[in-house]
This record gives structure tokens, C-alpha cells and sequence, in this order.
């Protein structure tokens, strides 16, 4: 950090006011953390928590002590943890309280601790998925701050960001939640760099638009928003089989497999092992991720007309079209679900995954 | 969310979300808590049936559910227990010892006294029962020498029931020898009363102490004795009445504190008020082998009262929940029934009366003479056998009362569904340190190794409980207690039984009063006993006869 940066006056009498307090809580986290500095606490309160509690005193003045002391204590607890400031392990924690935090004033007023929080746990667990697009977060929640106007509506964004950013065990939910986002919000979370489609103002077009995503997982949502008719109807798309995404690896290099994987469904859901573990494979359109069943896992029995087919030479077969990929011939091993084909080979660490898709993929 | 640390603990062990545990992950997992997860009952770790998007905002920053603390309310006392103990008050002692399998035991001194390492999780009495008070709200006495924090743990209490340090502290009322009962309780304005009519047009000034949930009075045996009698009408009643005027006052956790337990002070405490005391906590010493604590507070200026989580502070709404679920907790008949024949050992006396229910020591005391006289002659009962005889009076129904509160409340901390001996073994000296008096002239005390029970009170009164327990398992009364069987059938209910019925259970009393009868001598479970069975002989003789009138 170069310069320091100003203290606003509402800070510096507020740090004045609770100064005792706040050295006892300094000498009592120090006490069980002896590494944690007093010079970078004192960076920490000028560069990170003075920004933070810039807009406060417009948005909650009768509550700027107790948030500064709420904040203080949170902000202690992470770095005697090296989770937070000049020592931080996790740096998206910091850009959590640097970059997003100082737009949510009238968030964090409702509830410091939930909302700060949450948001750092947040990061933190989104850094620990291989994968996912942690960058990809932070700046499409920085994009909806603006619009975004209660605790519920920020925690409800961050769910849907994290799905975005490749979380895609947590689809359903994002999709839920999303109903309850103001359309322009979510489009923002979805695509952020897209105009936001007026069409999806329309509540019923919004929730056909919603709708439409939570049938395919590898609808893309410019493509769903161009296939909606004014009323929500859907209109004709274009899609043909496409390889939509490889996943998984070697452990080695990240990946979640020691050797290369079967696949099978159970209840409907595809479920990948090695020798070692086994794991529920969530993939979409925006990331794959791989999680313990929560269910007791079982191979489901074969049915009659599965919704694709694949052969040895690699053709891949369903009810609009054959189409033939190279690089599935002598499979190891394949599953259907839906809309996924996932086929794994005898010489490789990965899933391959074969869906109906309209557009390019991320 | 007091499993969010188990939950915590299940993400990092299950590996649920994660096809790797990135380093970084695993060591924060197990030592960051601000507030310390509570030991006393590991939970097995949460397998997630379907995954919860609010995992997504779980992680090192504990209770973030953006609903109400959903954490299990035992759970949460003991989280506050535990950092009161590791942050708060430095009493690295664990007098209330449970076990739980062999624990090694070694004898020190010339007494050879036992030093027990516990086998189970055991707790600061010190810390522990004015933690348990604030819950069952009832008047808790803290005493010891000056400077050993009985005022500290007081106000921690208030702290913990929601006030700010300033409220606690301002609220405190101070023993002291001009205390008036205006002091005290408030004062009429002077507008209205010259004003007034009549009495019940004077407004008063209330102090504000009167309507707070945790009420401290500091140094409560230097308050003089016509201002006691005020402050008796509070903690007995629960309102203050000054000129006809009445202020009710909300259920409320009292702590009292004195330098010294024996009533003395500046003014003695009048009996009605100590008697009004629920449980009596001694301040423990200071081992010096804490300096360091002590000096590191005194540096850095810390103190703990300053810095209470919010996660360990009761609202009014907490308080009221947590006194209904620890209600909740079962007493096990069995146990009862060991309590019953504890309980039943020291009213009796046979020579204080004539009729039997008069043969109390209350009818003793209530007649004014020395109870040395009346039980001189002796009755040829075993006077060391005779626990009774250990104590100058026996226990009432607000110290039964008050037990039976505590036992539960000890036992929902622990995490139980029901009240254990032990828990009633641990938790009763403390109850009944003020409500039994002993009787200096009993051989007990003349034995040898017995004499520090004359000065140690909770130490013997577990004894007193521990022999008690000795004598009911020797006479077999889990398997053999007539009486409770009749008791039983009794409470089954009269309606509906016949005439018959009624008469062989007439007859089954009779009998057993006159197997009784024979030579055997009366102590004071067997006193009670025969008290029951006559009250059980008139309910069914009362209902005899109304069956015989309704026949004719």
C-alpha cells in the first residue's frame, strides 16, 4: 500500500471514543495470537475498515460505534488467523473487505456480522473448489452492489454469483433465489458484460427466462433470453450435440481422481469413482464440481431408450441427431442423465460430457 | 448454529465440498473459534442429506446464518461457561468432578486427603453455579475474602443477561451502614407529595435497579437490619412498596455477595433473609501460578467484562426458554426416591413431640428451648448411625424446592435428558450449604478425619448425601419400599375402585404399620413413612366411606 489514505473524521473520533475498547480486544486476540502485529491491524483499520465505514454515517449514524466495534472484532479474529490483511493467505479475502464491502453500507447497517461474514466465508470456501472463477465472483457482485438493497438481497446474490463462477452444485438454488432478484441483477450476475435484455422486465418472460435455465444446464442465457417470445413462449432454437466440457484430473495436478474414473447415474444424478472415493459430479453450463453424495448411492438400472447413446467408435446418438467424436471411442465407462452424456476413457483422468447446446460455451 | 463448529469440523473431515482439502484449509479448521465450541458433548459429525447453499456461508467466521441463532440453547451456556473460564474469570479449578470410568486418585498431606483426576468433563464451582443462577433465576450468594472477585462474576452475569457494563454497574447496590430503605428502593416526589390527598396519590421515584433481570447487592451483611427487612420484600415477593405504593418487580437472577457465610457483617442478616438465599458459591483462592494472567490483564489493560462475545449474550426471550427446557429435564423415580430418603433423614425428632407430626425439630425451635435438653435423655438410637443427628434442623419446602430446580439445571448443561445421581450428588451441598445447620454436639464430627466437616459444609453434606445413599442401598429400598408401592396404587387414582379394593388396601396398610410396630426404632426416613401411610390410611378410609354412603 502506497500512501495512507485519509481518516474521515467520523472514523478517527470514533476510534477516540472506543479506544479503550478496542486495545483490549487488540491485547486479548494477541494474547492467544501472539503473531498477530499491531502495525498491521493499524494498516488494516486506515486502509481497509476506514473505507468500509466511509458511507455509514450517512446510511446509519446512530450505529457507526457498534458497527466499527462489530467490524473490529471480526477484522481481529481473521488476522490472527493470516486470513485478512498484510499477512492474508487467501487475497480474495482481502479484496472481499477492500474492494466489495465499502459499496454495502446499508447491508452491513442490518447486520455486520452476517453480511462481512458470510461474504468472507464465502470466499474463503469458493478459493478451496479447483475450478472456480473466485475473480469471476468478486467483480460480478462489485457489478450488482449497486442494485442490490438488503442483507437478504446481497446473500442471495453472492449464491447466484458463486453458481455463475462455477459453483454448479449449487444450480437449483441460485435459480431459486434468482426469482426473488430484481431481473436487472441477475442478468448482471449472469452476464455481466452483456446489455441487460428489456425483455426480461416482463415478470413473465423473467420467469420463463429462469425457468428455461433451470430445465437445461447448458442453456446459455443469451441464447435462452433470444428464444423466449414476448409472453415467455419459447420460441425454435438451434442446438446440436456438442463435447460441452472435459472435467476432473488427475490428483496430482488438482484434479479429484488417483486413477481414471467410472461414471454410472444413481437416482437420476451422475456419480464418478476411482478406486478411492466417489463423487456426486455437478456440471453446467458455467463449471463442474465434485462433492460427496448426500444420498445413499446405488448404479440405477439400465433403461430401455435413454435419452443418448454412445458406441465404441465414439457416436453419439440421440432422438434430433448422430454426430461422432473422435476422442470417445472405446469408452471406459458412460452415464446419461437428461440433458449430459458423460463418458470416460481407460486412459484418461477425466469426465467428457456431451449435451445439447446452442452456443458457445464460456 | 452451535453445531456451526461441528459443521465446520465435518466440511474439513468429510471433505464434503471439496475433491481436494487445500492445506491452507485444514489447520484453520480446527483452531479458530472465538468462542470455544463446547467439549462437554462431542457431536458426531453432520452428513449432509442434501447440500445446503448455506454451507456457502459457513466457514471461519462462526454464526453467519442470516436467521435467529438456531444454536441448541444448552449449547450455548456452555459455550458462554467456557469462555468465562478460559477468558473471563481466571478459576482453574474443577470442584464439581464428574467421572466416567477410573479416575486416578492420590493422597497428599497428613490427612492423607485425595487429590481426583476426573474422568469426565468437571467445572469451576465458582464459575459454574452463578452461571446455572442466572438461568433458574434465583438468589445466589457469593462469598469469600475481599478482592476475589465475587463482585466481578456478578457483574459478568449481568453482562451476559443482555446490560452494558455501565447498567450492571450503576445498578449495583451497595451495602453499606446508612443505607435507608429509600436508598434502596426509591423515594416519593416531592411534587406530589405535598400534593397528595392521600397516600395513593403520591408518585415514587423508583430506582431503576428494582425492574432489571440480574440484581446485585454487594456486601448484602452491611446493610442495616430495618433496610433488610425492604430488600426481603423484593427478593421474596418480588415487589417494592413504599408509601401503599407498589412496583412489581420481573423475575430476576440475584447475586448477593458477602465476605464471610455465617450471617455476620456489620449487621447480622435476619433469618428470613437468609433463608431467602437458593445457593451459596465460595469464592475460590488465588493460585498463584496464574501471575502471569493477572499481569498480562494488568499491561495491557483487558478487561474481560469489556469484550463479551455477542455470541454468549442471553436475551430475555433466551433466558425464558432455556428455564422451560431445563424444566423438561426427567428426575428418574429412582432417583427421586434416593433425594426422598435423603431429604426425609433430619426433621425428625422423637422427643420433641407427643403426637407424631409433632415430633420435629421445628417444634423444638418454635418452642424456644435449647434442642440439647429436649435430646439429652437419648432414645438408645445410634447417634452416629442417625444422619438426622447431624443437623439441628431439616430441610423446607423452598429448599426441596430450589433442589430439584438446580439438579435439573446442572443436568440440562451437561447436555442430559435426565438428572444423574451425580448430578444431584454434586449439586446439592450447594443448595443446602445455608439450610442445614449442624449440630456441633453429634459424634460425627468427633471421628477421627471428620473434623474438617465441621468447617468444609460441602464437603459434608456429599458425605451426609453419600451416606444416606450407603444406608438405601443397604436396606435394599430400590427393591424393597412397601410404601412407595402402596403410594403408587394410591396415585393411581380412587375412581372407580370398589369397596373391596379399598378395604384390602386399608388392610395392607394396617399390616405393614404392624410389622412396623415391632421394635423397630424410628429414624427419619421410617417417620415419614409412617406419616404417609396414614395419610394414605385416611384418603382411602375417606373414600370408604363415601363409597358406604352412596350404597345406602
Amino acid at each position: 500500500m502506497s500512501a495512507e489514505p485519509l481518516v474521515t473524521p467520523a472514523f478517527a473520533s470514533a476510534l477516540a471514543r472506543l479506544r479503550p475498547r478496542l486495545n483490549a480486544g487488540f491485547e486479548q486476540t494477541r494474547h492467544l495470537n501472539p503473531r498477530l502485529e499491531g502495525d498491521a491491524v493499524k494498516e488494516w483499520l486506515l486502509c481497509c475498515l476506514n473505507p468500509i465505514m466511509e458511507s455509514l454515517p450517512t446510511v446509519a449514524p446512530e450505529r457507526y460505534d457498534e458497527i466499527l466495534a462489530e467490524l473490529y472484532a471480526l477484522g481481529l479474529e481473521l488476522m490472527a488467523q493470516d486470513l485478512l490483511g498484510r499477512r492474508a493467505r487467501i487475497p480474495e479475502i482481502n479484496e472481499v473487505w477492500n474492494v466489495l464491502l465499502p459499496g454495502m453500507a446499508q447491508m452491513i447497517c442490518e447486520s455486520p456480522r452476517i453480511l462481512v461474514g458470510s461474504f468472507t466465508n464465502a470466499a474463503f470456501n469458493l478459493v478451496g473448489f479447483s475450478g472456480v472463477d473466485v475473480q469471476g465472483w468478486l467483480r460480478r457482485l462489485l457489478s450488482a452492489v449497486p442494485a442490490l438493497h438488503s442483507l437478504d438481497q446481497a446473500l442471495g446474490a453472492g449464491v447466484v454469483a458463486a453458481w455463475r463462477s462455477g459453483m454448479a452444485h449449487l444450480r437449483a438454488r441460485a435459480l431459486e433465489v434468482a426469482a426473488q432478484l430484481d431481473p436487472a441483477v441477475t442478468w448482471r450476475l449472469l452476464e455481466d458484460r452483456l446489455e441487460f435484455p428489456s425483455s426480461l422486465e416482463a415478470p413473465e418472460v423473467f420467469l420463463a427466462f429462469l425457468a428455461s435455465m433451470r430445465a437445461d444446464p447448458w442453456a446459455a442465457p443469451a441464447a435462452v433470453v433470444a428464444s423466449l417470445g414476448p409472453s415467455g413462449s419459447t420460441l425454435e432454437s438451434h442446438s446440436r450435440l456438442t463435447l460441452v466440457s472435459s472435467v476432473g484430473g488427475f490428483r496430482g495436478f488438482g484434479g479429484p481422481f488417483l486413477v481414471p474414473p467410472r461414471v454410472y447415474t444413481c437416482r437420476g444424478e451422475l456419480i464418478a469413482e476411482d478406486d478411492t472415493q466417489r463423487f456426486w459430479v455437478n456440471a453446467d453450463r458455467f463449471g463442474a464440481t465434485f462433492v460427496r453424495p448426500p444420498f445413499e448411492v446405488s448404479p440405477d438400472a439400465a433403461t430401455s431408450s435413454p435419452p443418448f447413446e454412445l458406441r465404441d467408435d465414439g457416436m453419439v446418438t440421440n432422438s434430433q441427431e448422430s454426430r461422432h467424436f473422435r476422442i470417445l471411442r472405446s469408452p471406459s465407462s458412460f452415464a446419461v442423465t437428461e440433458h449430459t452424456l458423460a463418458v470416460t476413457l481407460g486412459r484418461s483422468h477425466r469426465l467428457y460430457l456431451v449435451a445439447m447446446s446452442g452456443g458457445p460455451l464460456p | 448454529m452451535g453445531q456451526a463448529g461441528s459443521a465446520h469440523l465435518s466440511l474439513a473431515r468429510d471433505g464434503a465440498s471439496h475433491s481436494m482439502i487445500p492445506k491452507h484449509r485444514q489447520s484453520d479448521l480446527k483452531s479458530f473459534q472465538k468462542v470455544s465450541q463446547s467439549p462437554t458433548n462431542p457431536r458426531s459429525f453432520r452428513t449432509h442429506l442434501r447440500f445446503d447453499v448455506a454451507d456457502l456461508y459457513q466457514g471461519p467466521v462462526a454464526d453467519v446464518a442470516p436467521q435467529p441463532d438456531s444454536r441448541p440453547l444448552d449449547e450455548k451456556l456452555r459455550q458462554a461457561y467456557f469462555w468465562i473460564v478460559n477468558h473471563a474469570i481466571i478459576s482453574p479449578f474443577y470442584d464439581i468432578e464428574y467421572q466416567q470410568g477410573p479416575s486416578p486418585a492420590y493422597r497428599f498431606g497428613d490427612a492423607r486427603r485425595a487429590l481426583v483426576l476426573p474422568s469426565d468433563m468437571s467445572y469451576s464451582s465458582y464459575v459454574l453455579l452463578p452461571l446455572l443462577n442466572l438461568v433458574v433465576r434465583r438468589r445466589c450468594l457469593l462469598v469469600g475474602g475481599p478482592g476475589r472477585g465475587k463482585t466481578a462474576i456478578a457483574i459478568l452475569m449481568g453482562v451476559l443477561a443482555g446490560y452494558s457494563l455501565r447498567e450492571v454497574k450503576r445498578s449495583i447496590q451497595h451495602g453499606q451502614p446508612q443505607m435507608t430503605i429509600a436508598d434502596l428502593l426509591g423515594t416519593p416526589l416531592p411534587s406530589s407529595l405535598v400534593g397528595a390527598a392521600s397516600m395513593d396519590e403520591v408518585k415514587i421515584a423508583w430506582r431503576r435497579w428494582l425492574g432489571m433481570r440480574v440484581k446485585v447487592i454487594d456486601e448484602y451483611n452491611r446493610i442495616p437490619t430495618r433496610t433488610q427487612s425492604a430488600l426481603l420484600t423484593v427478593m421474596a415477593d418480588n415487589y417494592a412498596e413504599i408509601f401503599d405504593q407498589i412496583y412489581e418487580c420481573p423475575d430476576a437472577a440475584w447475586y448477593l455477595t458477602a465476605n464471610d457465610d455465617a450471617g455476620g457483617g456489620t449487621y447480622q442478616v435476619i433469618e428470613a433473609l437468609r433463608d431467602r438465599i437458593d445457593v451459596v458459591v465460595k469464592a475460590l483462592h488465588f493460585n498463584p501460578r496464574f501471575l502471569g494472567e493477572l499481569l498480562h490483564r494488568i499491561e495491557h489493560h483487558v478487561r474481560p467484562e469489556e469484550i463479551v462475545p455477542q455470541d454468549i449474550i442471553f436475551s430475555e426471550a433466551d433466558i425464558e426458554r432455556l428455564y422451560d427446557e431445563l424444566l423438561s429435564v426427567a428426575l428418574p423415580f429412582a432417583l427421586r426416591r434416593r433425594v426422598e430418603y435423603f431429604a426425609s433423614q433430619f426433621e425428625y425428632c422423637e422427643d420433641a413431640g407427643i403426637q407424631l407430626e409433632y415430633q420435629t425439630k421445628d417444634t423444638i425451635r418454635l418452642s424456644g428451648l435449647d434442642p440439647q435438653q429436649i435430646t439429652a435423655a437419648g432414645s438408645g438410637k445410634d447417634r452416629l448411625k442417625d444422619l438426622g443427628f447431624q443437623t439441628r434442623n431439616g430441610l423446607s419446602v423452598r429448599a426441596l424446592m430450589t433442589s430439584l430446580v438446580f439438579m435439573k439445571a446442572i443436568a440440562y448443561f451437561r447436555g442430559a435428558q435426565e438428572v444423574s445421581l451425580e448430578d444431584a450428588r454434586q449439586i446439592l451441598p450447594f443448595v443446602l450449604h445455608d439450610k442445614l445447620v449442624q449440630n456441633p454436639d453429634s459424634p460425627f464430627f468427633e471421628q477421627v478425619g471428620h473434623a474438617p466437616h465441621r468447617v468444609d459444609r460441602i464437603g459434608w453434606l456429599r458425605t451426609l448425601f453419600d451416606l444416606s445413599c450407603a444406608e438405601y442401598d443397604r436396606l435394599g429400598m430400590d427393591g424393597s419400599d412397601p410404601v412407595a408401592v402402596l403410594q403408587k396404587g394410591f396415585e393411581q387414582g380412587l375412581d372407580g375402585l370398589s369397596l373391596s379394593v379399598v378395604q384390602q388396601r386399608l388392610v395392607e396398610i394396617e399390616r405393614l404399620l404392624g410389622s412396623w410396630e415391632k421394635g423397630r426404632k424410628v429414624y427419619g426416613p421410617v417417620f415419614d413413612d409412617l406419616l404417609m401411610l396414614k395419610y394414605l390410611h385416611q384418603r382411602y378410609s375417606n373414600y370408604l366411606r363415601w363409597l358406604k354412603w352412596r350404597q345406602e
